[in-house]
């Protein structure tokens, strides 16, 4: 019963990590209509320069600050110069836009840092605390935390902001948004930065407790488009809610299925479910 | 007239320039790169097919390669199949693959059949370095045996030297190229224009989106399959690295680059980035930074490709000669 408690809890810990960064994909998608495979790595080069950062001294806290400002900054850099640009193209191409990205800061990593993996040592961080026989590190009560009071800000700021309602609206109807005097560009760009800046905050927070690589981006991701898909595109409850599930059914099938498969069983669900359900399980329309 | 001797001509002079390569290529590391380009020439046509002429993104063409490769591999060296049967099969069960993949995942959204045709080729790859008793895991297959094609009355031709696979594969990519030609300007290939232009309309007027697109998908899958299969019994390995991400990349450069939808242009972008990475000699991580930026620079900048380009130059040259 234990592991069975411990499993849920590690489930989700990652389930919150998936969640960040698949909110992230999930609003650019509802807002740009930009797959963004460019997610993962604003987590991996967050977790390095994290990393980076806490080398020098700087105490965690701000380290993650640090490391969520550099990431909506390289997020503004990306979508103007790489995005913007192709919007109102054949929607292929800023998907492949996005995905040279990808290939270039993931190989870039690999030739700056080197494929070795990384790792950063604070001391509460890796703290256990046990709760009933459960034993839980810190940072991952500390992961989920931080997950819970970002989602909660994040719907505040949709639904109550004028920045946030000029989101929704501009993912239901950019014409009328133009009409009607809302800047569309400006919307784009900071809903780029922010999703850029949730996947940033995802890596600054599991940079203590995994060990921090140029590939840890990509297979997250993956992932988090399985979310993103089973959830229905720009549905961002549903992409949360998705994103616990595979987690925890991952964290399970790990223990008692199979260790090698590890990968695999976020797909084998995301095609189960699209099989009966090819909107996604909470998907009907696109929008947030 | 005039115009139509011309053409024959040309086709005649490229047809013994290509006949002629071996006799004047004489280094055998070119010979291999070319033997190379007419591999990816294949691959790159039949993601084409997909992604040009279907105008979906499809991210699990690797999987059908290494289908391909290890559907021929296995039956040539635990069942003894002949390799001129084992190479349609090859085609074939990557065929019937992409028709079961294909049923769910053409009925989906663009994005979503990105992301679950990645997730396709990362579920075969895991599935390929975890069951060792048949793949051998990470560790490949080596010792693939030769190609030897038996022909009745005549005897067995074995594919030994570089010419001779020089010639084998210029027949594959020869008939790659008129299968795609006749099928783009067949009722398929007007169909899948139509439903790449305009699905709403196209099925108005009575056209089966979902059948074509998986006829299209299923036809790029063989092809995929039988080039996967001539690799592994040309270089004489087989091993799952050929599923590796770095394929999606080249591949997406080779046919966006040279120009989706068109031929010639895939073609040349094949040719070309067989030859520039090997004359690059850099680690394969600062290659592909560079693949990236060129991927990158291409779409922003020339989204339509070389061969997009050429032929907008002849578009506007035929418009000024009238």
């Amino acid at each position: 019963m234990e592991t069975f408690f411990q499993l849920l809890v590690n489930g989700i810990a990652f389930g919150a990590i998936y969640a960040m960064v698949a909110v992230g994909l999930t609003i650019v998608f509802g807002i740009l209509e930009v797959v963004n495979f460019a997610q993962g790595e604003f987590y991996m080069l967050a977790a390095y320069v994290t990393f980076l950062v806490y080398l020098v001294q700087i105490p965690y806290p701000l380290a993650i600050a640090i490391a969520v400002g550099t990431m909506v900054v390289i997020g503004l850099v990306v979508e103007r110069f790489a995005i913007r640009p192709l919007i109102g193209r054949a929607w292929q191409l800023p998907i492949l836009s996005t995905l040279g990205i990808s290939i270039i800061m993931q190989n870039g990593a690999i030739v700056i840092w080197t494929p070795n993996p990384r790792t950063i040592i604070i001391d509460i961080a890796n703290l256990n605390i046990d709760i009933f026989g459960v034993v839980i590190v810190f940072q991952k009560l500390m992961i989920v935390f931080f997950a819970l009071a970002l989602f909660i800000g994040l719907h505040y700021f949709i639904q109550k902001t004028k920045t946030g309602k000029a989101m929704r609206a501009v993912s239901q109807n950019k014409e009328a948004c133009r009409i009607i005097g809302i800047d569309v560009p400006r919307i784009s760009s900071i809903t780029f930065a922010l999703g850029a800046g949730l996947s940033g905050f995802g890596g600054a927070l599991v940079a203590p407790v995994m060990a921090i690589h140029p590939v840890m981006g990509i297979f997250l991701v993956l992932k988090c488009f399985a979310a993103v898909i089973m959830g229905g595109f720009g549905n961002i409850k549903g992409t949360i809610c998705s994103a616990f599930i595979l987690a925890i059914v991952e964290s399970f099938a790990v223990a008692y299925v199979s260790l090698q498969y590890k990968d695999v069983f976020a797909f084998l669900v995301m095609i189960i479910i699209l099989l009966f359900r090819p909107a996604g399980i909470f998907g009907k329309k696109v929008g947030i | 007239m005039n115009m139509r001797i011309s053409k024959v001509l040309v086709i005649i002079a490229v047809g013994i320039f290509l006949l002629g390569i071996p006799y004047f290529v004489t280094s055998p590391y070119v010979m291999h790169i070319i033997i190379f380009s007419g591999i990816y020439i294949i691959f790159a046509l039949s993601y084409d097919i997909v992604v040009g002429y279907l105008g979906m993104l499809s991210l699990g063409h690797p999987a059908f390669y290494g289908v391909g490769g290890y559907t021929s591999v296995l039956l040539v060296m635990k069942l003894d199949v002949p390799y001129v049967i084992a190479l349609p099969i090859a085609g074939i069960l990557a065929l019937i693959v992409a028709l079961i993949v294909g049923f769910p995942a053409l009925r989906l959204s663009y994005h979503s059949f990105a992301i679950v045709t990645l997730a396709f080729t990362l579920i075969m790859r895991a599935v390929w370095i975890n069951w060792v008793s048949l793949t051998n895991g990470p560790m490949g297959i080596p010792g693939v045996p030769r190609p030897t094609i038996d022909i009745p009355f005549l005897g067995a031709i074995h594919i030994e030297t570089l010419t001779d696979y020089y010639y084998f594969i210029l027949i594959l990519v020869i008939i790659t190229c008129l299968f795609i030609y006749f099928m783009i300007h067949s009722r398929v290939g007007r169909a899948l224009l139509s439903i790449r232009e305009n699905e709403v309309l196209a099925e108005t007027l009575g056209v089966n989106a979902f059948k074509y697109r998986m006829i299209a998908f299923a036809i790029g899958a063989f092809f995929a399959g039988l080039a996967g299969s001539f690799t592994a019994h040309y270089i004489t390995f087989m091993g799952p690295e050929f599923t590796d991400f770095y394929y999606i990349t080249m591949l997406l450069i080779m046919v966006i680059l040279g120009g989706s939808g068109t031929i010639h242009g895939v073609i040349i972008g094949a040719i070309a980035f067989t030859f520039i990475p090997e004359y690059l000699r850099i680690t394969p991580e600062f290659r592909d930074v560079i693949y990236g930026i060129v991927l990158l620079i291409t779409i922003i900048f020339m989204p339509e490709g070389i061969g997009g380009k050429i032929n907008e130059i002849i578009y506007k040259r035929r418009v000024k000669t009238g």
